[in-house]
């Protein structure tokens, strides 16, 4: 056992028989099953664990639970090495690896600590003021590799994540006391109950003491039925009652010899009529003069260390204090065989709690520790730990004594964790006595219990803790909460003009001069003073520094803590790893794909597969020696020649019923409908309430009152979900029913001059043939025993027959057509090949020739728009005077001047490079295999007007002149198409 | 077709589908009720009939899955030229999936929200594997899942690795 170990019966949570080994920056150590990384080191007698982000001074271990700013550490090696961990939360584990962060060659000599003596010219802010000149960027790499505090593995995490959801009467958030008690009160009056805790033990203090009273609180919440989750923390309070929470199931050292992985973390998703939150409180650390030394830690962490663990932080103790509770605080380490050389109180005699002080004077004398009031501590001595400490007067007198420790212990008041409340819109206020933002009042569906709510009285807050959690599961108003317990505190943990940094945020290194810096800037503003000097932010979101940070600007100045404010209390309340966060959507299930029904067909005829919108489908069929790019040259130029076949299943398809579906789709797109007959289809564009082009496709009458329309493949779900919204939102009067078929129907399409001839050969119908059917008619047919639904359209501007038919038979159509390809120099073409045949078209492709701004006239469509007179979506926007601007970007053609360059996408027109206004850019560009030359679509101010008009783009450097062209490229008068 | 001690899922090819469209319940003629045993099942609800599954799929919506091809037919053709419904074919634009095992519902809480859950008789719609799914339960520890087909494929991905990591004893 080390010197630092404490005899039994201390340390409870630990098995002093089992022993572990472990490692830490490359030195094997050991400790005890049960131990946290935290308390493993400090029973190694390890002070000295990290360094700080900004000044990389020498920081330890300084507070036991997730608070905790400085003991950061990397967990893990290889794929599984998991960085920022905090040690005081770390379960020690037989061969963990742990390692400090921030800090080279080694956390005991590390270069980066010149930062500190630097640290006079470096002060909050100066970022902003620096780097400025000549360009921020210029810095930005450099800062970069600078910033940050451990590393992440880079590899690909083996583990596995899950979510969870859950819904229940009532959550309680919190293992302690209160919490438990709550959650038997509800349980009792007939909840369905789940109670959390982040750690892996229930009861707090009284856990942790050994208590029986906390074990038969367990065993009587689990008789009830509570759902008990152990290592599960809540990070936040959401809309609707709902409280996300991380399960911890596999710490990050285990599964490392399994291949496959484990499932390490849970992200719960608990929906409850009421929550509880029973989340304790944060002790509030002293200000003085090397306060983020090694050895300087919170005072209550030092008791669980003591009482939990059975680990001594140290063997001679100095406590700074300005609370009453420093008091018991002292005597519980003295209990624990600590000596406790003073007590350092900052506040005069009257602040100190009347019937404390005489307990406090009957402990002195009994238990053996000096109180030295109106003092405070004046400097640390020693730099990777404690030597000694200087203490003085406050308040003028002339006392100035060296005390010899090895420890000194914070104990400025408490601040409880309010975060749930706040996230759940709860309102706070500021409680004098004890120096603390507590609850005011209950949150909405959410209610405060125990030290969380600022009741510190254990009897108090078991009886508020049982009264609520009867009050809540009834879906009565829970009481009020009988706030204190706790004594007295003094509000300022802070002394003016002494020699030395104090810090204020040990993780950002964050100082007193810099909140002095702050205010003398006019970052007087709580949220602006977070920002700027950055207290309050990284992995501890200012747990132990933001109460500090408040009160020393209401200090500064001349508003006391409760005009300051605090900050919101965003979730998450601790980091949640991405791991977590992503669950199971990672790899294959990273995003649902949709799948087409013959996709093992085209995948045994070479597909390349690419994603389009939602959709994994063929790219290109490339052959060997084939690029994906000439694969769709050969492909183009062959539908252009003979024909093509393309699997166009994807494109979306919505059946629409109903007595006034004409009506409703004259309503919906820019094109008249309700002209058409059975038989008859129309091309139409379809625009949001701002007269926004979001998608286009075919309109066809199948009948009196059912219509088949078809959407881009991208836009059929949205298409379907906004006809319902407008349905059920502005013209539900309309009789009409819309129901999405995308997946009943797929689509094989083919194009080209031998299209028919190649239908005709298999037999298809002769009433599909060109001369009995034209371009945009629709019939039902039959092939073989398949039931067709055919559609004379083109999107390559060749003849085009696109075959729906029901999913199942896609496969067994495309292989009847393959089979008799050779014949007709049929080939399988993909969406590069498409995109190549529409852009030598001219024709648009929504969403990747238009955007969020692009209105039917400015891609063609202005005249449709002016011989409608009924009313449609969009149309009052579209009668703007901006939307009939003739400087607006213009759907045009572009040649390349020389011939023969592909213009990039995304080019920026303009007559000067960068920086400098954009005229337009371009949104396709594709080498045309029909004209053996370039050509490109692109939005172009007052396009229309340019036509002829040399203009030059400009590409990451390079520079290039276009001509402005009609389209389409080819086929102007529309005779293949018409074929 | 997954096997596991919690859970048995299976890919259900028998079905056939279709869309039952109305303006309103009473849009029904009286041929149609009597070949769907009965009125629409109620919001929410779901029930089984003349050998036909009905699924409460929204207020205008309700989903048939019959074993026959004729049923379906026959049921479009007693709604004939009815002006305020229609029965839109979609044998192929959906799969069933049917999971068995008492672990079915920490299943579903692990692909999505606990609210997809139904009892016995419910049809619940919801967020799935990131997916619309709509699931049905006629029985204990026996409940479908109905998906776009095309989607099929993911959930069942979702499925197989979300039961790889069932726990025997997770609560």
């Amino acid at each position: 056992m080390s010197a630092a170990r404490l005899p039994p019966p201390a340390g409870p949570r630990v098995d002093r028989g089992r022993s572990l080994r472990f490692r830490f920056n490359g030195r094997t150590l050991t400790g005890f099953a049960g131990d946290t990384l935290a308390s493993a080191l400090l029973a190694n007698d390890i002070r000295l664990v990290g360094r700080s982000f900004k000044l990389h001074r020498p920081r330890g271990i300084f507070s036991c639970g997730v608070e905790e700013p400085s003991g950061l550490v990397d967990v893990g090696e290889g794929a599984r090495r998991t960085p920022n961990l905090r040690a005081t939360l770390v379960e020690l584990h037989e061969g963990l690896v742990a390692a400090s962060v921030n800090c080279w060659p080694s956390v005991g000599f590390d270069l980066g600590a010149i930062n500190d003596l630097a640290r006079a010219v470096i002060p909050a802010g100066f970022y902003y003021k620096t780097f400025m000149w000549p360009d921020w960027h210029s810095f930005e790499p450099a800062i970069r590799k600078m910033a940050g505090l451990g590393r992440a593995s880079g590899l690909t995490d083996p583990d596995r994540y899950e979510e969870i959801s859950a819904s229940t009467d009532v959550l309680v958030v919190g293992g302690g006391i209160a919490g438990l008690t709550a959650a038997i009160a509800a349980a009792e009056a007939g909840a369905d109950v789940v109670l959390l805790t982040s750690g892996t033990h229930w009861g707090g203090v009284l856990g942790w003491r050994g208590n029986m009273e906390a074990t038969a609180l367990v065993a009587r919440a689990a008789g009830l039925g509570v759902r008990l989750l152990t290592r599960t923390l809540a990070f936040g309070a959401f809309d609707h009652h709902l409280v996300c929470a991380n399960e911890t199931l596999a710490p990050v050292y285990e599964g490392t010899r399994s291949l496959t992985g484990v499932l390490r973390e849970r992200l719960w998703k608990i929906h409850a009529r009421k929550i509880i939150s029973a989340c304790g409180a944060f002790e509030r650390p002293m200000l003085f003069p090397g306060n983020d030394r090694p050895g300087v830690m919170l005072a209550n962490a030092a008791v669980e260390y003591a009482e939990a663990y059975g680990v001594a932080c140290g063997r001679r103790v100095v406590i700074a204090a300005n609370c009453d509770s420093a008091y018991a605080t002292a005597a519980a380490l003295r209990t624990a065989g600590i000596e406790v050389v003073a007590l350092i109180d900052r506040r005069p005699a009257s602040d100190i709690g009347q019937g404390l002080r005489q307990r406090a004077g009957a402990d002195a004398a009994s238990r053996d520790f000096r109180v030295i009031g109106e003092a405070a501590i004046a400097g640390v001595a020693g730099r990777s730990s404690v030597r000694s400490c200087t203490v003085i007067a406050v308040g003028g007198q002339a006392r100035r004594e060296t005390l010899e420790c090895d420890l000194i212990l914070s104990a400025g008041g408490h601040a409880p964790a309010v975060h749930l409340h706040s996230q759940a819109g709860g309102k706070l206020r500021w409680f004098e006595e004890s120096a603390m933002f507590v609850p005011d009042g209950h949150a909405a569906g959410l209610a405060s219990v125990g030290a969380c709510a600022g009741v510190f009285e254990r009897d108090a807050a078991v009886a508020h803790a049982a009264e609520v959690g009867r009050a809540v599961a009834r879906g009565a108003m829970p009481p009020s909460a009988p706030v204190g317990g706790i004594g007295r505190s003094l509000a300022s943990t802070y002394l003016a003009n002494l020699r030395g940094k104090q810090f204020v945020d040990l993780q950002n290194d964050v100082a007193t001069g810099d909140i002095h810096l702050a205010a003398l800037e006019n970052y007087r503003s709580v949220e602006h003073l977070k920002r700027y000097t950055t207290t309050g932010m990284g992995t501890d979101q200012g747990k132990t520094s933001n109460i500090n940070a408040l009160v020393l600007m209401g200090e500064i100045t001349g508003r006391d803590p409760a005009q300051v404010g605090t900050t919101k209390f965003r979730p998450p309340f601790a980091p949640v790893s991405l791991g977590a966060l992503v669950g199971r959507r990672v790899g294959p299930l990273y995003r649902p794909l949709k799948r087409l029904p013959a996709a093992a067909w085209h995948e045994a005829r070479g597909a390349l597969f690419e994603q389009f919108g939602n959709w994994h489908r063929p790219a290109a069929y490339p052959r060997a020696g084939e690029t994906l790019e000439s694969a769709a040259q050969r492909e183009a130029a062959a539908v252009r020649k003979s024909a093509g076949l393309i699997d166009a299943s994807p494109l979306g398809k919505i059946e629409i019923f109903g007595r006034d579906a004409a009506q409703f789709l004259d309503l919906m797109y820019v094109g008249t409908m309700s002209t058409l007959e059975p038989g008859q289809a129309r091309y139409g564009v379809l625009l949001n309430e701002n007269g926004i082009v979001v998608d286009d496709g075919i309109v066809a009458r199948l009948g009196e009152r059912r219509w088949w329309v078809n959407t881009t493949s991208a836009g059929a779900e949205r298409t379907a979900a906004a006809f319902e919204e407008w349905l059920q939102c502005e013209y539900s009067r309309l009789e009409v029913l819309v129901t999405p078929v995308t997946s009943q129907w797929g689509n094989v399409t083919v194009a080209g001059p031998r299209a028919w001839a190649w239908l005709a050969a298999l037999g298809f119908d002769a009433e599909l043939a060109p001369q009995a059917m034209p371009h945009m008619r629709l019939r039902d047919s039959r092939f073989e025993d398949m039931a067709l639904r055919v559609l004379r359209a083109s999107f390559s501007g060749e003849l085009g027959y696109e075959i729906n038919l029901p999913a199942d038979r896609v496969e067994s159509l495309l292989q009847r057509l393959w089979e008799r390809a050779p014949e007709f120099g049929g080939v399988l073409y993909g969406i590069e090949a498409l995109e190549i045949l529409r852009t030598e078209k001219g024709y648009v492709h929504i969403g990747t020739d238009t955007d969020g701004t692009t209105l039917p006239g400015d891609i063609g469509f202005a005249r449709g728009l002016e011989r409608k007179a009924a009313n449609f979506v969009g149309r009052r926007s579209l009668l703007r005077p901006a939307a009939r601007d003739p400087a607006r970007l213009q759907l045009v053609g572009l040649a390349p001047f020389d011939g023969r360059t592909r213009l990039a996408v995304g080019a920026q027109i303009a007559p000067d490079p960068p920086p400098t206004l954009t005229q337009g850019h371009v949104t396709s560009s594709y080498w045309s295999p029909e004209l053996n030359a370039p050509v490109a679509l692109a939005m172009l101010a007052r396009g229309a007007e340019r036509l002829g008009e040399r203009v030059r783009l400009h590409h990451l450097g390079t520079t290039i002149e276009a001509t402005v062209v009609k389209t389409p490229f080819i086929d102007p008068t529309g005779a293949r198409l018409h074929a | 077709m997954l096997e596991s001690p919690a859970v048995s899922v299976i890919v259900e090819n028998i079905w056939h589908i279709g869309a039952l469209r109305h303006l309103d319940p009473a849009a029904l003629n009286a041929a149609t009720l009597r070949l769907l045993g009965g009125a629409l099942p109620p919001a929410g609800g779901a029930r089984e009939a003349a050998g036909l599954v009905l699924a409460w799929r929204g207020p205008r919506e309700t989903l048939i899955l019959a074993q026959s091809a004729a049923a379906l037919r026959t049921l479009a053709t007693a709604l004939g030229s009815a002006e305020r419904a229609c029965l839109v074919e979609q044998s192929q634009g959906y799969r069933v999936i049917r999971l068995e095992g008492a672990r079915v519902p920490d299943l579903l809480v692990r692909l999505g929200s606990a609210d997809v859950v139904p009892a016995v008789g419910a049809a619940r719609q919801g967020r799935l594997a990131e997916l619309r799914v709509l699931a049905l339960a006629l029985a204990g520890h026996s409940m479908r899942l109905i998906v776009e087909r095309a989607y099929a494929d993911h959930l069942l991905a979702w499925i197989d690795a979300t039961v790889a990591d069932f726990e025997p004893d997770l609560t």
